[in-house]
């Protein structure tokens, strides 16, 4: 199992997929498409976020990706 | 890249840059357009706090507890970056603040929770576009 979660206004969304289910895989592909290009970064957390990666293609095989709004100077 | 890097370290090297903005004022993040202001309920922030708690295991209680969250530098010897809720990143060198901080915000309103866990991420994954991101305040 896979889990995509996003983070905006409203908390995070969840998405979970299970990667034997292409579907369900092609489904959460298309959300971190969708919020990468509204410039959304993403980033591969697996043991923790510790070691937590930034990538720019959605990985499938990731236990969990976190998307989060682009950032600016404040 | 090096090269922006370097350049920034200049800058925090001799001290603050000079450009103050808002860290509150959602309504104009660095580069002055206005944005959508989504309001961040009780359920958001909950939510935003659970993730935060999943996410962080047993560091969780610290932004509560001590009241920011400590992040050694990757890139630098001797460096800590302090986490607050809803605050500008402070930079600790030698144990010792330094006069200025980097403030770096999101386009788009979340919950305080997630704010922290985001710096954190950005910080971890590639702490040098956090540098050369952010903007200096005091």
């Amino acid at each position: 199992m896979g889990l995509l979660r996003v983070l905006c206004a409203r908390g995070d969304v969840k998405v979970e997929w299970d990667t034997d289910r292409a579907d369900a895989v092609a489904e959460a592909e298309r959300i971190f498409q969708e919020h990468a290009a509204r410039g959304y970064a993403a980033f591969k957390v697996d043991s923790s976020v510790d070691t937590a990666t930034r990538i720019d293609q959605f990985d499938p095989a990731a236990r969990e990706v976190i998307q989060v709004p682009r950032i600016v100077g404040g | 890249m090096l090269t922006a890097v370097s350049s920034r370290l200049r800058y925090i090297v001799r001290g603050w840059r000079g450009h103050p903005s808002g860290y509150e004022l959602w309504t104009e993040c660095g580069d002055g357009v206005p944005r959508e202001i989504v309001p961040v309920d009780d359920e958001a922030n909950r939510r935003a706090d659970q993730m935060l708690r999943d996410e962080l295991g047993p560091q969780y209680t610290l932004p509560t507890r001590q009241g920011y969250l400590n992040l050694p530098s990757t890139l630098f010897r001797n460096t800590n970056y302090r986490l607050r809720m809803r605050r500008p990143i402070e930079v600790y060198k030698n144990g010792r603040r330094q006069p200025w901080r980097l403030c770096i915000v999101s386009i788009e309103r979340v919950p305080s929770a997630d704010e922290l866990l985001m710096k954190y991420l950005w910080l971890r994954a590639n702490e040098e576009y956090v540098l050369t991101t952010g903007n200096l305040v005091r």
